[in-house]
């Protein structure tokens, strides 16, 4: 039998806010190891699967690592997967070593030190432990964003646009360390080329209903720009 | 590091809380101070000035200053939002209508009792319709906002109807004013402080993880859900019996935890204790300014410290790098 850890599965997902139908009917698969990028237009619903497959929000028949989402507890789901966080400004001047200690397991916090230390040399911060959190650029802050979920031990990641507002090169270092991390990635991108690059699965919505969903070998060019042009 | 900011702050503390026995409309030299302090014969008058007045008053404004910077610390980490206090998101000022009403109500009968009844009562109401709210971000910050507006916009219309007397004692009150304060009073407040921080005990971990954002604790495995009511929950018990008894005090709760974080108190379990000592500071030096600056007149509180921590607040913007 197949290690379900770090899969994904979706059945039947019907997402409805402010009386609009934001998912039609959506399932989904990523296995484990997979790096699955969602593509579409603005306002397909993207950014609400990467939510529902996330169990941030309910729809449909979720089971992450094989454990049904809708029965885990909130510990139990932070063990299972991590939300990358997004590279908003904090509004508090907490040092990065506490930021990052958040995430290091209850049951793990005996080395927590040489974890961070770890986690911070992983994403190339080595010795910015003690840097204030509110002092980084939004490139950084991404990167300890990832050092964050490095320790939060998950076997999925879900990340909405992570690469927004950074520069080609900062973009590129930032898919490469969630690469990496050798977890299942599922990730929200406008990013073509950088889709191109690292993805190993493709899923395309448009008006929150998948039009393709499959291996980056078996996408064309031609099939991802349609999605844009409508 | 954080112990000496603690033993500095505690002696700044004890120098502001001799200073508040020393300065007042009755002058006393440093020998009636003591005198008066330790009952001696012929000391009489200091003496009833300093146990009747004076002291339960610079009490009860020590222990309001740490409930409120400490309930404001506590709600600019529920609402992960620098800017929130419990003006802004209406428990002050729910507190305040409640106290108003029952001022009103109370038709002389034990005024401090309906106004802690009062107080309570209006505050659960608003803190349940936060605690339900499955809002987060901005939009719990905006939900909080409007409940602040609606209970403001009542408090005033209760001020405009009432008459006489009862209107130049609810203006009084509500713009912050401790010269009826009892022992009473602050064994009241003290208690309130107590059960306060009992609440807290143990949450410090989780109100730094949830500074960052509620999405983001509870991606960490935080059950905010049911940690927004004993937040919730603390601040009513921290704040609306400070409110019953002193009118609405504004600005400490914003201004007492962003200097402690500004002097290093960033994660909650030095942030507390340091903005409560702060909070204490601030309330204690404003009140003896309030009661002495203006002679015979007493000035309302919420002005001095308005005038007295806006540019403390201006001043720790400069300290402040820009975005």
């Amino acid at each position: 039998m197949i290690n379900p850890s770090g899969s994904v599965q979706l059945d039947n997902a019907n997402v409805v806010l402010s009386n609009r139908l934001i998912l039609d009917n959506i399932s989904f698969r990523a296995d484990p190891g997979s790096i699955h990028c969602l593509i579409g237009p603005n306002g397909a619903g993207k950014s609400t699967l990467l939510r529902v497959l996330g169990a941030d929000i309910a729809g449909g028949k979720l089971s992450l690592s094989g454990v049904d989402a809708a029965s885990a507890s909130i510990p139990e789901l932070a063990r299972i997967r991590s939300f990358l966080r997004s590279n908003e400004k904090p509004n508090f001047p907490y040092l990065i070593f506490d930021v990052l200690s958040w995430s290091v397991s209850s049951q793990d916090l005996t080395d927590t030190d040489s974890r961070v230390q770890q986690a911070l040399a992983a994403v190339g911060m080595h010795g910015m432990e003690n840097h204030k959190i509110t002092e980084l650029s939004s490139g950084q802050l991404t990167k300890i964003n990832i050092a964050a979920t490095i320790l939060q031990s998950s076997d999925i990641i879900f990340a909405d646009e992570p690469e927004a507002n950074l520069d080609p090169v900062a973009r590129k270092q930032i898919w490469e360390l969630l690469r990496d991390t050798k977890k299942t990635l599922v990730i929200t991108t406008h990013d073509l080329e950088i889709v191109k690059e690292f993805a190993t699965h493709i899923t395309a919505l448009v008006d929150g209903r998948i039009v393709f969903s499959k291996a980056i070998a078996d996408v064309t060019e031609q099939e991802m720009l349609e999605i844009y042009q409508g | 590091m954080k112990k000496q900011l603690f033993g500095s702050l505690s002696a700044v503390l004890l120098i502001s809380m001799v200073l508040a026995l020393y300065f007042g409309a009755a002058g006393f030299g440093l020998s009636e101070l003591l005198g008066g302090l330790t009952n001696s014969p012929g000391f009489e008058f200091s003496h009833s000035v300093i146990w009747d007045v004076r002291l339960p008053r610079i009490l009860a404004a020590g222990t309001c200053g740490v409930s409120l910077a400490i309930a404001g610390a506590v709600l600019q980490s529920t609402f992960a939002n620098p800017i929130v206090d419990s003006s802004l998101v209406g428990i002050s000022s729910s507190a305040a209508l409640g106290g108003a009403l029952g001022l009103l109500f109370s038709a002389n009968r034990n005024q401090m009792l309906f106004s802690i009844l009062g107080s309570v009562a209006v505050a659960i109401i608003c803190v349940l319709f936060l605690a339900r709210s499955k809002f987060t971000g901005l939009r719990f910050t905006l939900f909080g906002f409007a409940l602040g507006a609606i209970a403001s916009a009542l408090l005033a219309l209760v001020t405009a109807g009432s008459r006489g007397a009862n209107s130049r004692s609810l203006t009084t009150w509500i713009f912050g004013s401790l010269s009826l304060i009892t022992w009473q009073a602050v064994a009241i407040l003290f208690l309130a402080l107590l059960l306060g921080s009992v609440f807290l005990r143990n949450q410090t971990h989780s109100l730094d993880i949830v500074s960052m954002g509620l999405d983001s604790a509870r991606h960490l495995g935080q059950d905010t859900d049911s940690k927004r009511k004993i937040w919730l929950l603390s601040c009513l018990v921290l704040i609306a019996p400070s409110v019953a008894l002193c009118g609405v005090i504004g600005f400490v709760g914003l201004a007492a935890p962003h200097v402690a974080r500004m002097l290093g108190a960033v994660r909650h379990k030095q942030l507390l204790p340091v903005a409560g000592l702060l909070g204490a500071i601030f309330v204690i030096c404003a009140d003896t300014l309030s009661r002495t600056i203006a002679g015979a007149f007493e000035i309302p509180l919420s002005i001095t410290l308005g005038l007295l921590g806006a540019p403390v607040l201006l001043l720790v913007l400069r300290g402040m790098p820009n975005d």
